[in-house]
């Protein structure tokens, strides 16, 4: 695991800044990029253990549609 | 078939709030012009690199739009790569110039976004990177802050050691007055800057900015015995993985290392034969991975040969950014692949006054999109 603190956010994530970033290895070998959830500041150091999470990205999308994505908490 | 530089000019960068994207583009053109001492007549097509004008100004169609500021209407094309449209531009006119079917075109690299809120901005920005990214939350400053982490932890780099590609850039601005940052800044400076995405910091992160560069291309032999003639001697280009997390590496730039050795081999030189180039460094990062990809400082050396002066003007071998690069001198998006050429122009004419390196014979402008998407690199000599 990669990370890093966004606190300059783009628009649609502005009311959720600072946040983390993560880049996650996964058991099949491929990377991920995701929001990290859930964490302490203890947490954000390289190669911590995450598992992925099915989360609310945006509460207001078009025709208001609920999206969610995956995202990361740390184990 | 050598490919003549003839007019080579570049606007102030900077919140140019009073000046529109046509008067910015007839500034750019006009003198580009000028310097050629051709008429716009001669001109036979217009090459723009933008990256922002629909998504922010609603605009596209941007060649139609910017030939009317040329004064000629001719065939017109915008070159879109994030912040490599400068660069793609350039490469796309000398292919056109190689095929024939042009002689002599202007190529316009040209980008207005300081009109916006910080948030809006890195929105946009973000269309240089991948669905997946954007929907993770990641800005750009994020992007490239994984990178410095990686990089940091790999080969023990400090973030003070990062800073001194910042503090060199705002020390060669200071000679540039088409800079938008003249002023120097300290290492201690960018250490208390605000965090944007840790570890960057504001002062690690080039601005936001406006303006616009213009230079005219010619396969013609018009020579202008009062000038030094420069040529353009290797135009490349090389793509990767849109997404950081699906590159082979996360501390070098595959797309700069084939873009550029391709270059090197048609331009029949190696690194070390390079006086002096124009780095990408969107971020501090950015630069002291360009050096170790470019074949100017071995791997994970880049950002302490840095600190040690071995890229400042007046001390180092290979001198990197003598216009400030993207930090001190802007980067107004488009327009910063065409200013390189342009300054790089000027350093092999022996005409550019405080910054100039002395006795530069070989020249490479370094241009790349998003987080190393797309690398352009082109090699000049006198």
């Amino acid at each position: 695991m990669q990370w890093t603190m966004i606190r300059v956010p783009a628009t649609s994530f502005i009311d959720q800044a600072p946040y983390p970033v993560v880049i996650v290895r996964m058991q099949d070998g491929k990377n991920m990029i995701g929001q990290l959830v859930d964490w302490q500041k203890k947490d954000l150091v390289i190669g911590k253990e995450v598992v992925s999470v099915l989360r609310r990205l945006r509460t207001e999308g078009k025709e208001d549609v609920i999206y969610y994505h995956i995202k990361f908490k740390p184990i | 078939m050598k490919i003549n530089i003839l007019g080579a000019y570049s606007t102030k960068f900077g919140e140019l709030w009073n000046i529109s994207p046509r008067a910015l583009a007839k500034e750019a053109m006009e003198n580009a012009l000028k310097g050629s001492k051709l008429k716009a007549s001669q001109i036979d097509a217009l090459f723009v690199g933008n990256m922002l004008s629909g998504i922010l100004g609603n605009q596209a169609n941007l060649g139609s739009l910017l030939v009317e500021e040329l004064g000629a209407q001719v065939p017109a094309f915008r070159m879109e790569g994030a912040c490599a449209s400068g660069g793609l531009a350039l490469h796309n006119a000398i292919n056109s110039l190689k095929a024939g079917q042009y002689k002599t075109v202007m190529v316009l690299g040209i980008e207005k976004m300081t009109d916006h809120s910080p948030d809006e901005i890195t929105s946009a920005l973000m269309a240089a990177g991948s669905d997946e990214e954007r929907m993770a939350g990641a800005t750009f400053p994020g992007v490239y802050a994984l990178m410095a982490q990686a990089y940091m932890q790999k080969y023990n780099v400090t973030e003070e050691e990062l800073a001194s590609v910042s503090v060199k850039n705002h020390y060669h601005g200071t000679f540039n007055p088409k800079a938008q940052y003249q002023f120097p800044i300290t290492v201690d400076g960018v250490m208390k800057s605000a965090k944007i995405a840790d570890p960057l910091k504001l002062l690690d992160c080039s601005p936001i900015s406006d303006g616009a560069a213009a230079i005219v291309i010619t396969s013609e032999s018009i020579v202008n015995k009062a000038i030094k003639q420069v040529n353009i001697v290797a135009s490349e280009v090389a793509t990767d993985t849109l997404s950081l997390h699906n590159r082979k590496s996360f501390t070098s730039l595959t797309a700069v290392v084939e873009a550029s050795a391709k270059a090197y081999k048609k331009a029949g030189i190696k690194a070390s034969d390079v006086d002096v180039c124009e780095i990408h460094d969107c971020f501090s990062i950015s630069e002291a991975i360009a050096t170790e990809d470019l074949g100017f400082s071995e791997k994970g050396e880049g950002a302490r040969d840095i600190a040690k002066g071995k890229r400042t003007l007046f001390k180092g071998d290979i001198i990197c950014n003598p216009s400030g690069g993207l930090k001190s001198c802007g980067h107004p998006v488009g327009a910063t692949g065409i200013k390189q050429i342009v300054e790089i122009t000027e350093q092999l004419r022996g005409m550019a006054g405080k910054r100039q390196v002395k006795g530069a014979k070989v020249g490479l402008t370094h241009n790349v999109g998003g987080s190393g998407a797309v690398a352009v690199i082109h090699i000049l000599k006198n």
